[in-house]
């Protein structure tokens, strides 16, 4: 029960080269149009990132990676922005978006990992999802 | 940060010797610190205080009887942490068949 991970991990093969699914992650429109949120930022190493959901909640992250083609990693900062301009608690979590081609597709491995305050990961706990759509 | 914030029970969970604690109190169902030193290699003395932070962070509760204080699991908590993962877990599913569609749509 307790000696797996405390991350979410998905994995999917794709119809598309590396290049392209990278624009799709690196082009905040579009990946606005994916990603069920409208994102707005560069996608460099440093720069702050913003989701702004459905209901109007912004979300903050900082893009700790960015290798075209390969890699995007971001940190969720651990406070959330509601609608009526209060600052709420939310749980920070690391995004690390792995693509790696294969067979003529590509591979997109994605975990999301929770983290402490300090931006470490939390230690691992037990809980483990996998997925392959 | 507020022990009862459903984050707490990571941090709580994130000692591997407190991990054990709690599976050994998960195989007794309720057990006071000594007799869970029976199944563990390490004291009494340190089982009950990783039972305190176990409290703090709301995963265990506690009941006297006597003098003994006997300890068990709160399922409640830790489907806190399970509910973690599975709405991250279904957000990218979302998120990747999306992706999907736009993909094709580009081709």
């Amino acid at each position: 029960m307790l000696n797996g991970v405390s991350d979410v991990e998905k994995e999917d093969l794709l119809p598309a080269s590396p290049e392209e699914i990278w624009e799709s992650l690196a082009d905040p429109d579009r990946l606005s149009e994916w990603f069920g949120a409208d994102v707005d930022g560069r996608v460099e190493p440093g720069e702050v990132l913003t989701f702004t959901g459905a209901d109007g909640t912004e979300r903050r992250a900082v893009v700790e990676f960015a290798e075209p083609g390969r890699r995007l990693v971001f940190r969720y900062l651990p406070n959330e922005l509601t609608p009526d301009g209060r600052s709420r608690r939310r749980e920070s979590s690391r995004v690390a978006i792995l693509i790696e081609p294969f067979d003529g597709q590509t591979i997109i491995r994605i975990t999301e990992t929770r983290v402490g305050s300090a931006g470490t990961p939390r230690p691992q706990i037990g809980f483990h999802a996998r997925a392959r759509t | 940060m507020n022990p009862r914030d459903p984050e707490y029970v990571f941090d709580a969970l994130g000692d591997p010797t407190r991990r054990r604690v709690v599976m050994q109190l998960g195989s007794l169902g309720s057990a006071t610190p000594t007799q869970l030193a029976q199944h563990l290699p390490i004291t009494r003395q340190a089982i009950s205080k990783h039972l305190d932070m176990l409290a703090a962070a709301g995963l265990v509760s506690m009941h006297k009887q006597g003098r003994q204080t006997f300890y068990r699991l709160t399922p409640e908590r830790f489907t806190d942490a399970v509910g973690w993962i599975a709405q991250v877990g279904a957000e990218w599913d979302t998120r990747l068949a999306a992706l999907r569609r736009q993909l094709r749509k580009k081709r």
